[in-house]
């Protein structure tokens, strides 16, 4: 197509656009008469055309129409020729938290974890290693336990196997045999005597090594200590000699009384223990026991416990009835405890204190009323005394009850087991380094994840109540700033417009077409108002999820309730001068038929709007209200109202549809009241006292109010305003403002008065925007 | 100094004298890449700014408002116009050579570009559409350019053509259908 065709058709299209319907095909079939072509041309570019756009925004995906605006009023100066509206501009993207919070939980997560698994390797290792020394420790001492008995085997043998010993031994034996042979004849032989002398090198070995030498008749036919000889053996010594006269050399468990019974207490402090080999005649037969005894606690107990692990491994030896047969680390603990069999000295714990279970920590003062004697054998002691040889690094009980970790083995050649134990706080104390520092990990997280959940918590109400953004239209809202019954206001900032404005959300309201139409009929006539002392209403619209919202001045200041709790009761003067202006907003609207209907010292603001203080806003001109919230008003409870009902008109409780301006004059008169005294005009205490009061009682007179001195005028006005039916009322905002004038002749005030009182209140308490 | 060399030139520009011509946009030209050029590459994705922003801001730091009076600023806006879209252009292409081609543009031409990163593909094919059209009716690319580049109004427009608004509105109407419909094929 060339440059005329194409301006050809440009000029047609431009014509035939600005026809409608048929004018329209008629003047296309006149043009192109002659041009079936150019008529195709012109109809597919008319196809394209569209007022406002290229494309449809519908087509656009991201564009920044989240609302469905009832009506675009947006008070910028997009109404003239160049329009600062962004209509491809994606919403701007909305700081999120929600990143942030998942970032931390995840984080958490993943150093929970990694604790769990740096826990389990540690603790994995630490058991092994703590097995392996456990292990090694036990071998070790058993070793050394085994090498000693060897050492102590190999003397009596030698002594037994000694050719002069035999004999003299050998000649004793006959004469314990001989028919009624005494003891004297023992004592008297030269063979004893003979003995004794052959058998003194063994007292230089070791001092306190003493011999007994028991005939196969179970009878001493010598001893060291003459006292003991001829005596009989104990019932326990008799197993003994029958292994013993069999060939097999032997070591004895410690034992209170030795190889004796008669003629000896059992002395539990010094237990004695002995090694015992057979002595042959020459026939080759075994005639007796040469016996050799040694106190317990001196080697057998000594070498148990010459390696001990930390503050608390211990080695120790025990018997098959769980009874510990060698010393134990700390005696003291275990007299402490209670376990001792008698009452004796701490010093040696063998054979006082059996392995048994007492079911709790007996150290950390755990007692229990159970006989010790019907407590279980210690896990321990349970597998080792039934023969399996092992190790629990898990943790069990000990014969004080406190856990400990255990490695054991039985010695059935002696009878006897040997186990090493630790506690198991002293074994996995390197965990709990772990612990601690996994712990100070996660608990920091915890406390940031707070600080991002508290810093975000507008943000994620935000979330929760608009969406998933935080944008409405044009606007980005910010923090939430107040909130009423019938909604929450944030604070908003136009996308272009530096301008800070409220954005108030109105939830409640039931979007059928009626509320809508409503909504949308009190919100332009609002918006229309144009009194400097009436709040400006920029924009409205309803968010996705059908919440009602419009735009306003966004006003730094203090409403009235607050002013009142931050300067109480307020001059005559000032009172005159902001009663002036909530009529001056209030005369517009009434002219407009605009009635409040919910005038309250919440809903006027005061305000310094730039440099000029004690500016009154009147807030909220009927927008949050349908006449079915209107009901709720009266069947909610009293939190919700939030003292409403103080300033509603009698007639208004009784008909909440009534709409007479002079309901707004009886709510000014409660205003007025309230700002001159600082307390309401009825004091009940339920909703119902107040309601009751609001239609029957009649209220106090001003003047009657000690500590309040206002002309006698403006008394009987504020009386008159509150009167009970709306005849007895001054008839129109007119009347109270030409009232209000000629007081304001004698009681001035002015922005000098305005500028102390705000400077004070600054001083005090300065709230920066509170707009209900 | 600059500033009230731009003033003269246009000056003389409004005045009929196109010798300074190519000076002038040479000021504008630098200033607009400068400044667009730090704004799209410090600026995270999610940001806009509107292009008709970026002139006025142009307009007011060579000019200046006083000085001149409301035909020399629709002379200038029209300059920048050009600049605006030499500069996004060459943006575009050196941007994002690759994701041409694919899918439709999302452009919409009501008043101003925004200028966003990502929209690099839409400027380019958008530049290819005027090209096109400047062969068929140089005055409709023109008022394409001043609108959607410059962010101008049609009464800048009428203004800085020479024209009256009546006629320009009825262009930018055939225009906006015509662009439309090339766009969208």
């Amino acid at each position: 197509m060339d440059s005329e065709r194409h301006q050809q058709v440009c000029k047609l299209f431009e014509t035939a656009v600005e026809l409608e319907g048929n004018a329209r095909l008629e003047y296309l079939d006149l043009a192109c008469r002659e041009d079936p072509r150019l008529r195709n041309e012109v109809g597919s570019l008319l196809q394209y055309h569209d007022e406002q756009t290229l494309i449809p925004l519908a087509a656009i995906p991201q564009v920044s129409v989240s609302l469905k605006p009832l009506v675009s009023r947006s008070a910028t100066p997009s109404r003239k020729g160049r329009s600062i509206r962004l209509w491809l501009s994606r919403p701007i993207a909305s700081i999120a938290p929600r990143p942030m919070l998942v970032i931390i939980v995840i984080l958490t997560m993943c150093l929970a974890l990694l604790g769990e698994w740096v826990h389990q390797g540690i603790e994995r290792s630490l058991r092994q290693s703590l097995e392996t020394q456990l292990q090694t420790l036990l071998q070790v001492d058993v070793a050394a336990l085994e090498n000693w008995i060897d050492f102590e085997d190999a003397r009596v043998e030698r002594w037994a196997q000694n050719e002069d010993v035999r004999r003299a031994i050998g000649q004793l034996v006959q004469i314990s045999e001989k028919p009624g042979a005494s003891r004297d004849a023992l004592l008297n032989s030269a063979a004893l005597k003979e003995l004794i002398r052959l058998m003194e090198p063994l007292h230089s070995q070791q001092t306190n090594l003493g011999f007994t030498v028991i005939s196969r008749a179970g009878k001493a036919v010598a001893d060291d200590n003459l006292q003991f000889v001829g005596a009989e053996t104990s019932p326990e010594g008799g197993p003994y000699l029958r292994r013993i006269l069999l060939g097999e050399t032997i070591l004895s468990k410690p034992s209170p009384e030795g190889i004796y019974t008669v003629g000896i207490e059992p002395d539990y402090d010094n237990l004695l223990m002995f090694v015992a080999s057979p002595v042959a005649n020459n026939e080759g037969d075994n005639i007796a026991a040469m016996v050799l005894k040694f106190p317990a606690d001196e080697k057998f107990t000594q070498i148990l416990s010459l390696a001990q692990l930390g503050e608390t491994g211990e080695t120790y030896a025990f018997d098959r009835l769980a009874d510990v047969l060698s010393d134990l680390r700390d005696p003291q603990a275990v007299k402490a405890a209670g376990l001792f069999f008698a009452d004796s000295l701490p010093g040696h714990t063998a054979l006082k204190v059996q392995l048994r279970d007492p079911g709790g920590n007996l150290t950390a003062g755990y007692r229990t009323d159970r006989p010790s004697i019907s407590w279980p054998t210690t896990k321990m002691a349970t597998l080792a005394t039934a023969g399996h040889d092992g190790s629990d690094m898990i943790g069990y009980r000990n014969y004080l009850g406190i856990p400990v970790l255990g490695a054991w083995r039985w010695l059935p050649k002696y009878d006897f087991g040997v186990a090493t134990e630790m506690t198991v706080k002293e074994a996995y104390a390197p965990l709990r380094y772990v612990h601690w520092a996994f712990g100070g990990l996660l608990s920091l997280l915890g406390l940031l994840f707070g600080f991002v959940l508290v810093t975000s918590l507008s943000h994620l109400r935000l979330h929760r109540e608009v969406g998933a953004t935080t944008q409405l239209g044009e606007y980005t809202l910010k923090e939430l700033i107040g909130q009423g019954g019938m909604g929450k206001v944030y604070k908003a900032q136009h996308a272009l417009l530096r301008r800070p404005t409220a954005i108030k959300l109105l939830d409640g309201i039931e979007a059928d077409r009626e509320t809508v139409l409503r909504f949308e009929r009190e919100v332009q006539l609002t918006s229309e108002l144009t009194h400097p002392n009436t709040i400006q209403i920029y924009d409205f619209g309803r968010t996705q999820e059908e919440l009602f919202y419009y735009v306003m001045e966004f006003l730094p200041g203090l409403n009235l309730e607050e002013l009142v709790a931050v300067s109480g009761a307020l001059p005559v003067g000032r009172v005159l001068h902001l009663l002036h202006q909530i009529c001056g907003s209030l005369a517009e609207a009434h002219q407009r038929g605009l009635i409040h209907r919910d005038i309250k010292p919440a809903n006027i603001m005061v305000c310094d709007r730039g440099g000029v203080f004690d500016v009154i806003k009147v807030l909220d001109f009927g927008l949050a209200k349908s006449s079915q919230s209107d009901q709720q008003l009266l069947i909610t409870g009293p939190q919700q109202l939030g003292g409403t009902p103080r300033f509603i008109a009698p007639e208004r409780i009784q008909d909440p549809s009534t709409l007479d301006p002079r309901s707004d004059i009886y709510s000014l008169g409660a205003v007025t009241f309230f700002l001159l005294t600082g307390r309401h005009v009825y004091t009940g205490k339920s909703t119902a006292d107040l309601l009751y009061q609001v239609m029957n009682v009649v209220p106090e007179r001003l003047n009657h109010i000690s500590a309040v001195d206002v002309p006698q005028e403006l008394d009987e006005l504020v009386a008159a305003c509150l009167a009970k039916t709306p005849e007895d009322r001054p008839e129109s905002i007119d009347a109270i403002m030409r009232k209000l004038d000629r007081l304001a002749k004698t009681l001035p005030w002015s922005q000098a008065d305005a500028l102390r009182c705000w400077e004070t209140a600054i001083q005090s308490k300065y709230p920066m925007c509170t707009q209900p | 100094m600059c500033q009230s060399e731009a003033t003269i030139l246009l000056k003389a520009l409004s005045a009929g004298n196109r010798t300074g011509a190519n000076r002038l946009m040479e000021l504008v030209y630098d200033h607009l890449r400068q400044v667009a050029h730090r704004y799209m590459s410090r600026e995270r994705k999610s940001h806009t700014l509107n292009s008709t922003a970026l002139v006025n801001e142009a307009f007011l730091k060579l000019v200046g408002q006083d000085r001149v009076d409301w035909q020399n600023r629709s002379h200038f806006l029209a300059v920048a116009s050009q600049a605006m879209r030499r500069i996004l252009v060459d943006h575009a292409r050196t941007r994002n050579r690759e994701k041409r081609g694919g899918g439709k543009p999302l452009i919409s031409l009501e008043d101003a570009l925004t200028l966003a990163p990502g929209r690099n593909a839409d400027v380019l094919a958008l530049d290819e559409a005027l090209e096109k059209l400047a062969k068929l009716d140089e005055i409709q690319a023109k008022i394409v350019e001043m609108r959607f580049f410059g962010g101008m109004s049609v009464d800048e427009v009428a203004e800085a053509l020479g024209m009256a608004k009546r006629s320009v509105e009825r262009k930018w109407t055939s225009t906006r259908a015509w662009l439309r419909r090339e766009l969208e094929n």
